[in-house]
């Protein structure tokens, strides 16, 4: 975006539009970049405010900042966090030695960027600050890695321009300026895709061979010779199940043929570490469409993968949201797979719920469909259920599903609202109440599904699983919240959020005013859900 | 890019970084006599000719664009 455009962009906003205000906190004078923070925001219908701070005051705005802004922007440079290795500041007898640095990095990172909503960081040469010459890639990739780790949503500058840095205190030229701010708000409003489930072919991907062809005896998948890579893909598979990942098979094969291996039992993946094992001669989008309907899983949050690259395309082109991986068995195809699969899945620190899931979601396809059901048949048929919901208040160091929950859910929440760990310790440590839910049914466990933070008065947040949408689960809860806090009606921070449909809609059940639950307004269906469900309670 | 061109570009450029100027007071504006005209709104006018322009300014060149003509006499030969 040229500059005069950025101006036109700012100027064709609407009298009315939306106001922003925007905190663009760097050390160095960086009001040159606000014409283009400005467009940005105004070609998303927003006219932004734009603070910066007082020159030399971002360490003291980040020990204690003082929040006016709704979003605060950090442009950040190696410096900030070392100040050793900047340049201006010339050379010095201040030593600092390899381990402090790297722990000031770290310390420095996970102190500050959390509170940060984007960072834009300048990867540059540092001022060599030892007689080490790896030094400098060592710290610049930790510096990388901490502002990785620690920030909520980033971007990576690299065309520094250190003669201009020295001459006037810029990192980059007018020219670059409009560019990184363009990437960065790619970065800022990207919303990350959360993938769930693998669906993977069997026939030269879970194994080497044809079922159908070679029989039993012939197919390998042991850590040799041809059964190698599929003895990595299994292993790997089986890895990410127990950490939560969803597997699931769709295969163009006859079914007892397609379950011949796994009932033979000397694979690493056994047939109850997936949660559907499809085989039948209909396309493989349409057995993918069925599963993500009975599973009730969008469909970006499915993986496919399969050797067959017409199947690939298949796919792909019938569901362009599902992300479709080729398996293919040369080493640097297969370290690409693996990759991708870990960097799209992997689960850090997984939880009881996490490796639980298979078995809930089993539990939820083994029962009939909800919407299917409709009026008196769907009230009978949720009694039928004999539901038990389990309610109880979560105390600190036990709030690990509560805060992937509130992390993870976009359908039912109740504003999209992000909390990170050290956010809801500290809410918990100043008086908020933490409740998590368990549902059970005659069908099995269903886990902890629903998780609630009571914070200032009102529920801050409030987020419960998809998979069990339409059991008026929710319902049970506040009914019992009312109970607990003995009052008829609960403030409740709604915000409609572009994915959070499920929760607006069951807003409506309270009337004219959203931001309440309350007794007093909630219709009829809503207060009947007492004989539904039966509540146990911790609370 | 004919110098008319270069000139309203530069003109617009300049109103939208001291706003509330006149054409006539824009083309004849210098950095020494017009005080909102500091060294913060030096580099950002630098910001803006090479974002406009899609070019880089030498450190030196910079310094030395020090009024709206310097500005177009500097671009005709870039440009």
């Amino acid at each position: 975006m040229k500059y005069l455009q950025a101006v036109n962009h700012i100027k064709s906003l609407a009298d009315d539009a939306e106001e922003i205000s925007v905190l663009m906190a760097s050390s160095f004078q960086s009001e040159a970049w606000d014409i283009y923070v400005q467009a940005q925001y105004a070609l998303l219908g927003k006219r932004a405010r734009i603070d910066h701070l007082p020159f030399g005051s971002l360490q003291q705005h980040l020990l204690t900042p003082i929040v006016t802004s709704n979003k605060t922007l950090l442009l950040l440079c190696p410096w900030d966090i070392l100040p050793h290795t900047d340049w201006r500041s010339g050379f010095n007898s201040q030593t600092i030695s390899r381990q402090e640095s790297l722990a000031e990095i770290e310390a420095w990172c996970s102190r500050f960027l959390p509170g940060v909503d984007a960072v834009l960081y300048f990867d540059c040469p540092l001022k060599p600050s030892s007689s080490d010459l790896h030094d400098d890639s060592l710290f610049r990739a930790a510096l990388r890695a901490g502002i990785a780790t620690h920030s909520k949503k980033h971007c990576f500058i690299e065309d520094v321009d250190l003669n201009l840095y020295f001459h006037t205190g810029q990192m980059i030229n007018g020219q670059a300026i409009s560019q990184a701010v363009g990437t960065w708000f790619t970065v800022l409003n990207s919303k990350p895709v959360q993938r769930k489930i693998i669906v993977t072919d069997l026939d030269h991907t879970i194994w080497h061979g044809v079922i159908g062809e070679d029989g039993l005896e012939k197919l390998q998948w042991r850590n040799e010779g041809a059964g190698y890579p599929h003895y990595l893909y299994q292993t790997l598979l089986l890895q990410l199940q127990q950490q939560g990942v969803l597997l699931a098979v769709v295969s163009k094969n006859d079914l007892d043929l397609a379950l011949q291996p796994f009932k033979q039992g000397h694979m690493p993946l056994k047939k109850n570490h997936f949660v559907h094992i499809a085989a039948s001669y209909e396309a493989k989008s349409a057995q993918i469409l069925a599963l993500s309907e009975s599973l009730n899983l969008p469909l970006d949050s499915f993986i496919f993968v399969d050797d067959n690259p017409i199947e690939i395309e298949e796919v792909s082109q019938a569901h362009p949201s599902i992300l479709t991986l080729q398996f293919n068995p040369d080493t640097s195809s297969l370290t690409r797979l693996f990759q991708t699969l870990l960097s799209e899945l992997s689960i850090s620190n997984p939880t009881d719920e996490d490796r639980q899931r298979t078995a809930h979601y089993k539990t939820r396809m083994a029962m009939p469909s909800t919407v299917e059901t409709e009026g008196q048949n769907l009230t009978a048929f949720l009694k039928s259920l004999n539901m038990t919901l389990r309610i109880r208040q979560v105390e600190a160091g036990d709030h690990q599903r509560s805060l992937q929950l509130f992390n993870k859910t976009n359908q039912f929440n109740l504003n999209g609202y992000r909390i990170t760990e050290t956010e809801l310790l500290n809410e918990l440590n100043h008086g908020a109440y933490l409740w998590s839910s368990e549902l059970t049914d005659r069908y099995g466990s269903h886990g902890e599904i629903l998780c609630c933070l009571f914070s200032e008065g009102k529920i801050s947040h409030l987020a419960m699983s998809c998979r069990v949408l339409n059991r008026r689960v929710e319902a049970a809860f506040l009914i019992q919240l009312h109970e607990f806090l003995g009052t008829d009606v609960i403030p409740m921070a709604f915000e409609p959020t572009e994915r959070n449909t499920p929760f607006q809609k069951f807003t409506e059940i309270f009337g004219e005013n959203r931001h309440s639950a309350s007794l007093l307004s909630a219709n009829q269906e809503f207060l009947e859900t007492v004989d539904l469900i039966t509540v146990e309670k911790a609370i | 890019m004919s110098k008319d061109d270069i000139e309203a570009i530069v003109q617009d450029i300049f109103a939208s970084l001291f706003n509330g100027l006149s054409d006539d007071e824009i083309r004849g504006l210098e950095a020494q006599s017009h005080d909102r005209w500091d060294s913060m709104a030096q580099v950002n006018l630098i910001a803006a000719l090479e974002g406009e322009f899609d070019l880089v300014i030498d450190i030196d060149d910079a310094a030395s664009l020090r009024s709206f003509t310097d500005c177009i006499t500097y671009l005709r030969t870039k440009i």
